[in-house]
């Protein structure tokens, strides 16, 4: 009986653990990020939302040479989970620099 | 054209061939240049219709089905030997007609082929100039960044529908469009 309890206690734990991350949703409209800026923690994601009614976009994490979505469109969504702590700058590929298409994810322990 | 052999002279044609020949051309001549949606989809046709439309192409394979914001999108992508692309068909507002279909070809800026492929449909188009005086008239209905127009207008003389490719800083778009059923809205 024992064992039981400490099979769920250790259960219980790890369930809580994971349960904790949240996904932040970042809508896409107009040539804007909504909001430009977010702050979340180790193990959150954040999804991106394309709101405009015809136009692609995408999410480019050029200054960490990191990942790079699809173009996404209208009613489409691109997800990234962020593992560690650190400031995670992107802009759209094609409109980052002609329409400062930009924002930041801030990724901060608890 | 054609010529006659030598020393073979056709016949002129009978009164009845003629008028068979008129009454078979007549439909292909008023449809030179009349604008009646994309491909096999018509303008006024129903979601459902639509998307039987898409589904029975061979050019197009369906995306998705969605309400976005106050307006039905069916989305689907189209593959050509030159350019890939992504098509909505826009029904706006409740009302269950399509008013307005959006080809948009992403890194796209050499329009060429593009007007090529319309000239063939639809005709020449309008005059540039013409087209400048347009654009600078209708820039604030146009979406944003539109930096040049390209125009057709429904030469059957039955509607105000348009084609219109628009010329942005890093791609292209062509515009079917309804602006009778769009207003109805």
């Amino acid at each position: 009986m024992k064992r039981l309890w400490i099979a769920a206690l250790v259960a219980l734990g790890l369930t809580a653990q994971a349960g904790w991350a949240e996904t932040v949703t970042i809508e896409v409209k107009e040539y804007k990020y909504i909001p430009e800026e977010v702050t979340i923690h180790p193990g959150d994601t954040v999804r991106w939302v394309n709101k405009e009614s015809r136009q692609y976009h995408s999410v480019w994490f050029k200054a960490e040479d990191g990942p790079k979505s699809e173009y996404f469109w209208p009613g489409e969504s691109y997800e990234r989970t962020f593992d560690k702590p650190g400031d995670y700058p992107y802009q759209c590929e094609p409109h980052g620099e002609s329409h400062d298409m930009k924002g930041v994810v801030h990724v901060v322990e608890e | 054209m054609r010529t006659p052999s030598r020393g073979r002279h056709r016949r002129p044609p009978a009164p009845a061939l003629t008028l068979l020949w008129a009454g078979l051309l007549a439909p292909v001549l008023a449809a030179a240049g009349a604008i009646e949606g994309y491909l096999d989809a018509r303008f006024g046709m129903s979601a459902g219709q639509v998307l039987e439309t898409v589904e029975a192409s061979d050019q197009l394979e369906l995306l998705s089905n969605q309400v976005l914001g106050q307006d039905r999108v069916i989305q689907a992508k189209r593959s050509r030997n030159w350019a890939d692309s992504r098509v909505l068909y826009v029904l706006p507002g409740d009302r269950d007609h399509l008013a307005l279909v959006i080809e948009t070809f992403p890194d796209r800026t050499d329009a060429a082929p593009i007007i090529e492929e319309l000239k063939a449909h639809l005709g020449p188009p309008m005059s540039e100039k013409m087209a400048e005086q347009i654009l600078q008239r209708m820039r604030r209905g146009l979406p944003q960044g539109v930096q040049k127009l390209t125009l057709w207008t429904d030469r059957s003389g039955d509607s105000n529908r348009m084609v219109r490719l628009l010329h942005f800083e890093d791609h292209l778009a062509i515009e079917h469009l309804d602006p009778d059923l769009m207003a109805e809205r």
